[in-house]
């Protein structure tokens, strides 16, 4: 080959190209010697008996540079493990992979496939010359991709990069020419046959082709721009502009013949108009200019599968961008529902609030009355039996009836069943033991002086009269204290509050709801803490509302009150309810959420969103666990309350 | 033998409450009071061994541990207490309970908090008198408890032994 | 009210210790009495004497139910002194049917009249219609009021038993008594009622069952009375009593001048069945009271309403069922058992025990009506009757004096008792009210009762001579 000489002098100063040739036996003689002809002048060529020695050869010899390895199949179980024990060596991994087979069939090569390794297959036997000159193109093709400046590249390949060997084909001879040159000599090779063409010249904005029309002409663009638009329900879509390319109506020739796109000048351009059956003419006089015709058309055709997929890819990259943007939008708007129903809610509690301390004020006067008058009534009645006969005894058992504890059914029966002993009279003892007598001496005394006993019967009753105003009065008092401290507006925090008070309090106003349930306190001591009250009163509310609706009657609460370390008060609120669904659990602190039969309870469902919340602004943290049979919140606040920041806000 | 009314309240003052207010039945009538459940069950078997019949129960709703619904049911399902007038004096019973009280206990009458006394004590009268005429008891001993004209109405029909 | 169904429930008391004596004595007696060998007394005498001191220990005791004993003696007849007796030996002994035919007596018929007349009045408001209207005149001060409640009472419990009468009555006065301030007055006003209506009871034969007892028994030995003979017989003692009772409640209970309002509206039914009810219950009445002209005989004058009154639907199938059965059934043993004495020649023999003679007649009547009335005092009065009056017929016998005065005044002494709660069932009432403290109600019976029989014993005969009743 001419120039092979050069190369070599090319070479001299440079790393040695050898190419590998593995195959066993005395077969690999003539193989190396045809490989060795193919690249006279440009590389090395060097056998091996197998992928072993292959791998030596390459460990003595650092140097090297391995363009190409053929691999004859011959003798090898399966080619992939071999293949993969070349590419062991990072200098073979470059090297284009030439494997020589004289099987009809490999299930073999389906790793070096997968990883791109078959550069060519050459099956046995082969036309005279394929290999080498297989070898040649294949050296070649790795020095433009691997070597680009060597020297020995730029001999071989033309400045625009492609090989300076031509194809041998028509067609891919034709296709290695630009579209202008191609396009002008299709046109020469067409007015050859129908004579002269005349050029069209067409002002921007002429359109060329109608979209939905049917099409039996071809248009060569010899100059200017041409843009392809499509219809679409959201309106005229520009599909092709630069990718257009020198043939307009191209699809005519295809099967369809109505126009997709609307063709429209975007320059001034200039165009032959050939009409099909013209086309037809040329090419069945000239059989070349089909090649020409079928390179441009390949070409242009090319151009737009790559705007096409192009495009694709830019719909799917949009798609993308617009699901996430969707997702953040719902997201946010979620938010902005959460944000209003925490509003409502607060803006609930605020008017609760207000009404509860209005409630609170305007109950003050009266209670306070009525305390005062039962400690009068109380009073004046002293002085009033100071002159009656019998005063003394009147004032002992109204006294003794007014400061007497609490006592059971249990015992009042006890007490009545030892009256009804010592008396034998049943309805004698029921009425004594209603007047507050337990001794049976004063029983039996009474018993024989119908005066006394109404006397002390009488007073019986004011003294317990007296103690039940007392304690209602005083029931009254606390509800309205616990009211208070519910409404009190936020404010700044409270330092120094009580956390079982406050505690105390909620469990008070929710009296009602928790007569049906076991409550157990376990106060541990816990330091004064600092926080806003009424928030915390709302806190424990939620909390126990939701214990509550867990429990069936009967149902058992605890409440545990400690300090984990000096800065911190922890309270937990135990429930032995049904538990949460572990499904469920880790949604429970969202807004809206509630268990109660799909619906959303106003409130309650909000009851843990805002219980986290009041926790948060306080600094603290909350958790909850659940497994049926126990449920336990577990809420933990620094003793320094919120933090100062924190005040601005609300 | 005498009738007996059972006070089924927890909180002390409204339990003596009641009883003050029914004491004008305290003579011929045995007044018991239980504070939950099971004292209940307890006063009523005391009332049982001492030969006395429980002629009505006046339960509140809520009750520790339980609800006085329940209590009542309980009661109907007994063959002991079945005849026992209900009635139910409550603050507040929503309508879920109260429902469940008039199928399921046969409740006979429903008192709301705070009760007139008067009323509280025509409702008693009324209903030892229905206690008594649906179990044909003879009312002589306890008339100064009844309904008197209703209860005479059994009287006549011994006609002069 | 209460949805649940409600199941016959039968508890049966235990015995209290007076019905076990009853229940041990009364057969030992029975037995006894059949055992021993008694001279002069037969054998239908002996096992009738049996019987007799069964029915005795029995009704005094109350060991079963006062009409269980009555239908006791008619069967124990049937099978011991009937042609169908289990054991022979008796001379021409009475039919079974004859000893059955008690519960369908002449005198129960009349009962049966008097029976439906009264329900009928009651379901009619009859009575309280009639209250209200004849206690119009008395309003004012609480002794009249008081006299009108005790004329009215009276006059109702002659017609209708003393127990219906004092039962409308006090649904009545119930009311008033709250209106009146506590204690004494009230007193007064609640022990009116059972008096009058105790009183009342005698003037009628339907008026109460001694009267019935009487009645039949005299009828038995064929000294039938008439209705308005009865009334002839009695009314003027309940008149009189009931005067002085009048006069004894309000003079120890009620104060002078104590005013009391008797608001009572009268509101007839003037439905077509009330109607035709006033009607029918008028026209027997006219009857009963004009048995002198016509000759019907008050029995079959009192089975006339029964047919009236069921054949024109206005009374009931139902209302039939409701009467008081264990009454009439009470009182027919009664006459089973005053028949049986009579019968079975026990009444000789009982005559036999003691010398009469030797007792002044006086003292004899004196100690008579004690006993009625001491006995009815704590039993029954239709019980002291069915044992009181077969005695006393046969006692009088061997008096001189018609049988009718004994058999008369042995039955009004029945009803002159009520000096306690249990003595009659109106008695009851009145304590069952709680107005009457047993103080109260001994004193008043043994002062009302006490008067009665002692006008019963010395004053009657000589009025009923003096008339010529007799």
């Amino acid at each position: 080959m001419a120039g092979a000489s050069g190369v070599a002098d090319l070479c001299s100063d440079r790393p040695p190209l050898v190419v590998l040739v593995i195959a066993p036996g005395p077969g690999i003689e003539p193989l190396r010697a045809e490989v060795a002809a193919g690249l006279a002048g440009l590389a090395t060529v060097v056998g091996a008996a197998d992928p072993a020695q292959a791998g030596a050869l390459i460990a003595a010899h650092p140097d090297w540079v391995v363009p190409l390895v053929l691999l004859s199949s011959e003798g090898l179980d399966a080619v992939d493990p071999q293949v993969a024990g070349l590419d062991a060596w990072p200098v073979l991994t470059e090297a284009r992979l030439l494997l020589l087979t004289e099987r009809p069939v490999h299930a073999d090569l389906a790793a070096t496939v997968d990883r791109g390794r078959l550069a060519a297959l050459i099956a046995r036997p082969w036309a005279p010359g394929a290999l080498a000159s297989q070898a040649r193109a294949q050296a070649v093709r790795w020095l433009r991709a691997k070597r680009p400046l060597d020297p020995r590249t730029r001999w071989l390949v033309a400045a625009d990069g492609r090989p300076l060997a031509q194809p041998e084909s028509v067609l891919l001879g034709r296709l290695e020419l630009d579209t202008q040159a191609l396009t002008v000599e299709l046109l020469a090779g067409i007015e050859r046959v129908l004579g002269p063409r005349p050029r069209l010249r067409l002002p921007a904005g002429t359109r060329l082709l109608h979209e939905g029309v049917d099409v039996d002409t071809v248009l060569l663009v010899l100059r200017g721009r041409v843009a392809l638009d499509h219809a679409t329900p959201a309106g005229e879509l520009r599909l092709h502009h630069d990718s257009t390319g020198s043939v307009v109506g191209l699809l005519s020739l295809a099967q369809q013949r109505r126009a997709f796109f609307t063709a429209r000048a975007t320059t001034e351009v200039e165009v032959v108009h050939l009409a099909f059956e013209e086309l037809d003419r040329a090419l069945a006089a000239d059989a070349s200019l089909g090649a020409g015709l079928a390179a441009l058309s390949i070409r242009a055709l090319a151009e737009r599968l790559r705007r096409a997929d192009q495009l694709q890819v830019e719909k799917t990259g949009l798609n993308r961008a617009l699901e996430e943007e969707r997702r953040r939008l719902a997201a946010a708007l979620h938010q902005l529902e959460q944000a209003k129903l925490e509003l409502v809610e607060q803006a609930r509690f605020a008017t609760l609030g207000e009404l509860a301390a209005g409630v609170a004020h305007e109950l003050n006067n009266p209670v306070a009355a009525m305390m005062r008058a039962t400690s009068y009534i109380g009073e004046d009645l002293e002085h009033l039996l100071a002159d009656h006969p019998r005063g003394a005894l009147a004032l002992e058992v109204l006294a003794r009836e007014r400061d007497r504890a609490p006592r059971g059914t249990a015992a009042e029966r006890a007490t009545r069943r030892a009256l009804e002993a010592a008396l034998g009279d049943p309805a004698l003892a029921q009425r004594l033991a209603v007047a507050g007598v337990e001794d049976p001496r004063e029983a039996r005394a009474l018993a024989r002086d119908p005066v006394g006993l109404a006397l002390v019967e009488t007073a019986a009753g004011v003294g317990a009269a007296l103690r039940n105003l007392e304690v209602a009065s005083r029931r009254i008092c606390e509800l309205v204290e616990g009211l208070r401290a519910y409404a009190r507006p936020k404010g700044a925090p409270v330092a120094g509050v009580d956390l079982h008070q406050g505690l105390e309090d909620t469990l008070r106003l929710m009296a009602h709801r928790l007569r049906q349930v076991q409550l157990e306190r376990h106060y541990g001591p816990v330091p004064r803490i600092r926080c806003h009250p009424g928030e915390l009163g709302q806190l424990w509310t939620n909390l126990l509302a939701n214990a509550l609706d867990a429990l069936a009657p009967g149902g058992r609460i605890a409440l545990v009150t400690d300090a984990p370390d000096a800065d911190h008060v922890r309270v937990r609120i135990r429930d032995d309810g049904r538990g949460i669904d572990p499904a469920i659990l880790p949604r429970v602190f969202e807004p809206r959420f509630t268990t109660k039969q799909g619906t959303v309870r106003y409130g309650l469902g909000l009851g843990l969103a805002i219980a986290r919340r009041i926790v948060a602004a306080h600094g603290g943290t909350i958790d909850l666990t659940s497994r049926p049979g126990e449920t336990e919140v577990c809420v933990v606040l620094p003793v320094t309350g919120p933090p100062n920041d924190e005040e601005g806000e609300t | 033998m005498r009738l007996a009314i059972l006070i089924l309240e927890d909180e002390p003052p409204v339990r003596e409450a009641l009883r003050r207010d029914l004491a004008v039945f305290a003579r011929l009538v045995r007044i018991e009071a239980a504070e939950d459940a099971e004292t209940a069950r307890e006063v009523i078997e005391e009332i049982r061994a001492a030969g006395d019949r429980l002629a009505l129960v006046l339960a509140d709703h809520r009750l520790p541990g339980t609800s006085g619904v329940d209590v009542l049911i309980a009661l109907r399902a007994d063959e002991d207490t079945r005849a026992a007038r209900q009635v139910l004096v409550t603050g507040q019973a929503d309508q879920d309970d109260t429902i469940r009280a008039i199928n399921d206990a046969g409740l006979d009458r429903y008192v709301a908090k705070p009760w007139s006394p008067d009323a509280l004590r025509a409702l008693v009268r009324e209903q030892l008198t229905e206690y008594v005429l649906a179990n044909r008891l003879d009312p002589l001993p306890h008339l100064a408890a009844l309904d008197a004209e209703r209860a005479l109405a059994l009287v006549r029909e011994r006609g002069d032994l | 009210m209460t949805s649940l169904p409600s199941q016959p429930h039968v508890r049966l008391t235990p015995p209290t210790p007076a019905q076990v004596l009853g229940l041990v004595t009364g057969p030992l007696a029975f037995a006894l009495a059949l055992w021993i060998e008694i001279p002069d007394l037969g054998p239908a005498g002996q096992r009738m004497l049996a019987i007799f001191l069964l029915a005795i220990l029995l009704w005094v005791t109350e060991a079963i139910p006062l009409y269980a004993t009555a239908v006791l003696v008619i069967l124990l007849e049937v099978l011991m002194l009937s042609d169908q007796a289990l054991i022979g030996g008796l001379v021409d002994p009475p039919s079974a049917a004859s000893w059955f035919a008690t519960l369908a007596n002449p005198v129960i018929i009349l009962f049966l009249g008097g029976f439906l007349i009264a329900d009928g009045a009651h379901k009619f408001g009859l009575d309280r219609n009639l209250a209200a209207v004849m206690l119009r005149p008395f309003a004012g001060s609480a002794r009249r009021s008081v006299l009108g409640l005790m004329l009215i009472t009276a006059f109702l419990s002659m017609f209708v038993s003393n127990t219906a009468t004092a039962a409308t009555m006090f649904a009545v006065v119930i009311p008033i008594l709250a209106a009146l301030p506590a204690g004494a007055a009230r007193t007064g006003v609640a022990l009116a009622i059972p008096v009058a209506a105790n009183v009342g009871g005698i003037g009628t034969p339907v008026g109460s069952p001694p009267n019935a007892i009487a009645l039949g028994a005299l009828e038995a030995q064929g000294q039938g009375l008439s209705f308005v003979g009865w009334m002839a017989l009695a009314m003027p003692l309940m008149l009189v009593v009931l005067f002085f009772a009048w006069w004894f409640l309000t003079r120890r209970y009620v104060p002078k001048g104590l005013p009391l309002a008797l608001r009572l509206t009268a509101e007839f039914d003037r439905s077509p069945a009330a109607v035709l009810f006033y009607l029918i219950a008028g026209a027997t009445v006219l009857l009963w009271l004009t048995e002198p002209f016509h000759g019907i005989a008050s029995s079959t004058v009192g089975f006339i309403p029964v047919v009236a009154l069921l054949a024109t639907q206005v009374m009931s199938g139902e209302d039939l069922r409701r009467l008081q059965w264990p009454v009439l059934w009470l009182v027919a043993g009664g006459i089973a058992l005053g028949a049986g004495i009579g019968q079975s020649g026990l009444d000789a023999w009982l005559i036999g025990l003691v010398d009469w003679e030797r007792l002044p007649l006086g003292l004899l009547l004196l100690l008579l009506v004690a006993i009625a009335l001491g006995l009815s005092t704590v039993i029954s009065n239709s019980a002291t009757a069915n044992l009181l009056v077969p005695l006393a017929l046969s006692l009088a016998i061997g008096l001189p004096i018609d049988p009718t005065a004994v058999g008369v005044m042995v039955a009004l002494a029945c009803s002159l008792a009520m000096a306690l709660p249990i003595s009659t069932p109106p008695n009851a009432v009145a304590y069952a009210t709680g107005e009457v403290p047993t103080r109260a109600m001994v004193l008043s019976g043994l002062a009302i009762g006490g008067f009665g029989a002692l006008l019963l014993a010395f004053l009657m005969p000589r009025v009923w001579g003096a008339l010529g009743l007799l």
